[in-house]
């Protein structure tokens, strides 16, 4: 399992990619750098909470208790779920990077080529927004902790802890 | 036959929506059966269509839809020779009759979680263990980022919240097209539960 740095340090390459893409013929790969841009940025998150660590490794432990015999799933899927539950309130940005960097590579039931079905301006709302809105919301304290490694959870999380009860706290 | 007649905030709906007279609606078994003097054997794909999408969506199916299951649609034409025996059995669309008869509580919620979507063209399901794969095609010509939210904060989440307390897990994808899925060439999505026929 990569380490929390190795995350970060991927998530931030992959949005510099997305981001030196989205003004040439290529843009719709912005959708996907910045897809995993993000993915690796919950990755980190999910560093900083013991139950989780990482996403491979408690969808290893999880996946027979969920799911029926003979059934591989993605673990695109398993994340999605654990973002739900951990960082409501950015789903929907995630959610939107995800469908979007798939209809990108696969075209799924689509005869449109990637750039038909997604704009440039789709794709910068999708980068400049979205992605931004992810690490505004998983790093609120101000980037800290790309600068500090220490765990600051849950400090650090959107949602809080107090006196042992969650709380949603939109950003 | 029995006839049960719809109430009456139901018939108004349906009235509007189909924008013809219809006299009465009976349930003959799990047979829906609509009498109307205005239809003709043309427009009965739409009659047809438009029943079940009102069907599904208004409150008086939905608080005991078992007992309203419908396996199929005719259409009485009182104004036809024979009338007593022109009851048109009419079956414009395998998915329609299908989704009816077999539709249990997730499928019901994905017709009403998604009917407000008008882009929203047919939905596929298919059952692997505990999840269940939705795919969603959308007669959207470009990926429109603000309906995309509704449906997703509207649709989506809300649903996946709710089945995840049945430890059911809803994995949704979205499929974009301008005209309706072939669902024979796109059968392997799965089985089609919804058909949105705005357009026919």
């Amino acid at each position: 399992m990569s380490s929390k740095k190795t995350h970060l340090d991927q998530a931030n390459h992959n949005e510099k990619a997305a981001k030196a893409m989205i003004d040439g013929d290529y843009y719709d790969w912005s959708c996907t750098c910045a897809f995993y841009s993000a993915l690796h940025y919950v990755e980190a998150r999910f560093a900083d909470i013991p139950k989780i660590q990482h996403t491979d490794k408690v969808y290893e432990e999880n996946k027979d208790k969920l799911k029926g015999e003979d059934v591989i799933k993605s673990v695109h899927w398993y994340r999605e779920v654990l973002i739900g539950n951990e960082f409501p309130s950015i789903r929907s940005a995630y959610t939107h990077l995800q469908a979007t960097s798939k209809i990108c590579r696969y075209l799924t039931g689509n005869d449109k080529s990637a750039c038909d079905v997604v704009s440039r301006d789709t794709a910068k709302r999708l980068v400049n927004e979205k992605l931004a809105t992810i690490k505004e919301k998983l790093f609120w304290v101000g980037g800290l902790v790309g600068i500090c490694n220490t765990p600051l959870y849950p400090l650090m999380d959107p949602i809080m802890v107090h006196n042992g009860e969650r709380m949603g706290l939109t950003l | 036959m029995q006839i049960i007649p719809l109430d009456t905030t139901a018939l108004i709906r349906l009235n509007n929506a189909l924008n013809l007279k219809v006299s009465s609606i009976a349930l003959p078994g799990n047979n829906i059966t609509v009498a109307s003097p205005s239809v003709t054997m043309e427009y009965q794909p739409l009659l047809a269509s438009n029943i079940f999408n009102e069907y599904k969506s208004c409150n008086w199916c939905y608080e005991e839809p078992a007992q309203y299951y419908a396996n199929y649609f005719s259409v009485l034409l009182p104004d036809k020779p024979n009338n007593a025996s022109s009851q048109y059995y009419i079956n414009p669309l395998i998915d329609v009759t299908f989704s009816l008869a077999t539709t249990n509580d997730l499928e019901m919620d994905l017709i009403r979680f998604l009917r407000p979507f008008d882009k929203v063209r047919q939905v596929f399901i298919s059952e692997s263990g505990e999840i269940r794969d939705i795919r969603i095609v959308l007669d959207m010509s470009e990926y429109d980022i603000d309906y995309m939210e509704e449906l997703f904060n509207r649709a989506q989440f809300p649903l996946q919240d709710k089945y995840s307390y049945q430890s059911l897990m809803l994995n949704f994808e979205f499929i974009f097209l301008s005209d309706l899925i072939d669902q024979e060439k796109y059968n392997y999505l799965g089985r089609s539960i919804y058909t949105h026929f705005t357009n026919v």
